[in-house]
Order: structure tokens, then sequence, then C-alpha cells
């Protein structure tokens, strides 16, 4: 049996408001998509599912911009956010 | 070459004249800046109608900036390594601040020198349009009587595109 390892969600901006908390961890025992990673936050709480409903989000694997498709490691660090608005 | 790329991402406010200074090189004959400010009038989520007068308007009294450290500035350090590689640049100064920016601050500062101006002018805003879309940097307006996320604009985006395009 593999031992599940904790993947910190970071959430950032209105996301984080909608989620109210700054981050979650999750055990993960294998590698999943960004959008599966999404979905099994969404499927803890229906204030989770009702936060990341119909939202457009962006997302960072180990501080790197990626597309929903990427592949989240066990032990890897994603951050969910809007769509930047700085400058 | 080699280039100097000083980012920073601070509460604090900048000189814009120490900035100017410590840009200044003895190869370059071009030194451009740009400063963004909070403006008075911000409409985040949709401009006035005509309906919509001034009267019935929330006065914006400040924005505030919210990041993600550690990637911000690594992702601020790239886009100047991809604007350096594309122009002779010889030095790049980026600071952004965070925290709560009443009306009339400064947000922003993006610094360039280099050689010549056509470089400095065109990395400076290639710098911005990369700043506005691909950095993780989030606004929120603090209006008198309500507070609001600010959407990112579709205009911006577009601006995106131009870069990907190679230069003739």
């Amino acid at each position: 049996m593999k031992a599940s390892q904790d993947t910190a969600v970071l959430f950032f901006a209105s996301l984080r408001e909608a989620m109210k908390t700054p981050n979650l961890n999750l055990a993960l025992e294998n590698p999943v998509q960004v959008c599966e990673l999404v979905q099994l936050i969404a499927t803890q709480s229906a204030a989770y599912a009702a936060a990341l409903a119909g939202r457009e989000l962006l997302v960072a694997v180990n501080e790197q911009l990626v597309t929903q498709q990427c592949m989240v490691t066990p032990g890897d660090t994603v951050a969910l956010f809007p769509p930047v608005t700085g400058g | 070459m080699t280039i100097s790329i000083n980012c920073r991402i601070q509460t604090e406010d900048f000189s814009v004249t120490t900035e100017y200074q410590a840009l200044q090189r003895p190869d370059c004959g071009a030194v451009v800046l740009f400063s963004g400010l909070v403006r008075e009038h911000f409409a985040p989520i949709a401009p006035l109608s005509c309906e919509n007068t001034s009267a019935g308007v929330d006065r914006l009294l400040a924005l505030e900036l919210e990041h993600y450290p550690g990637m911000t500035e690594r992702s601020i350090i790239a886009i100047a390594q991809q604007a350096a590689a594309r122009y002779d640049l010889r030095a790049v100064t980026i600071i952004h601040r965070i925290g709560v920016l009443p009306v009339h601050e400064q947000i922003v500062l993006v610094g360039i020198a280099s050689p010549h101006r056509r470089d400095a002018f065109a990395a400076c805003e290639m710098l911005m349009d990369f700043l506005k879309n691909e950095v993780p940097l989030w606004k929120k307006a603090h209006f008198q009587q309500s507070s609001a996320w600010v959407e990112a604009k579709a205009s911006d985006k577009t601006a995106l595109a131009r870069w990907e395009q190679r230069p003739s």
C-alpha cells in the first residue's frame, strides 16, 4: 500500500474569501490532474463546491502557471486563483 | 550581456528619483520609467452608464493589493528575463507595492536602462502587459460603502497577444 503524502492547496484573492480559508492539505496517494484535484476539493463540502463553481481559475503547481490538465504529484504545492489584476 | 534585474514587492512607497539614478549606466543613453498610480475614478466592474450619475456612485477610497509570496517575485524576474532576451537592456527595475494603497498613491514602477530608446520603450510596455496578465497580483477596490475584487480586463489580455508575434 502506498503512503499518502500531503499536498498543499493555496487559495488567493476572491477565491480565498469564497473558500473562507487560505489553504487546504489533501492526502494524495497518486498523481491526479488539476481538474480532478479541484473536483476532489468540491466533494469535501457544499460550501467548497459553491465557491469553486462557475469560476475562471488559474492554476500554479510549484509556483509555475499550468493548465487544468497538468498532473499534480503528491507533495506538490498547488495554487488556485482568479485571473490576475496587478500592475 | 550582463543585465541587472532589481525586483521588489513592498508595502512602503518608492522614490522615482532614487530608482532613476540607480538605473543610470555609462553605456545607456536611455532610461524609461513607468509609474502606475491609484486613480480617483475607478470602475472595477462596469463603466458608468448615462443613468448612473455621479450621485449614485460609491467613491473609491483605496486599492488593496494581494500577492503570492515567492511566485510573484519569481514571475516578475522571469518576465524581465524574457524582455532582456528580446531587447538590448542593461538594467530593469520592477517595484510593485502590496497592501492598502489610498487614492493618489504609487502602485508600480517599471524602469528600463538601455543603450537606445526604442528598446527601452518597447521593453517597458512589454513588461507592463506581462505584469497585468501573468504575475500573481490581485486588486480589491475599497469604496466608501462597499468593497469588490477587480475583474481582469479583456483589453489587457489582447495587449499581451502583440508580444507573441516576433518583432520584424
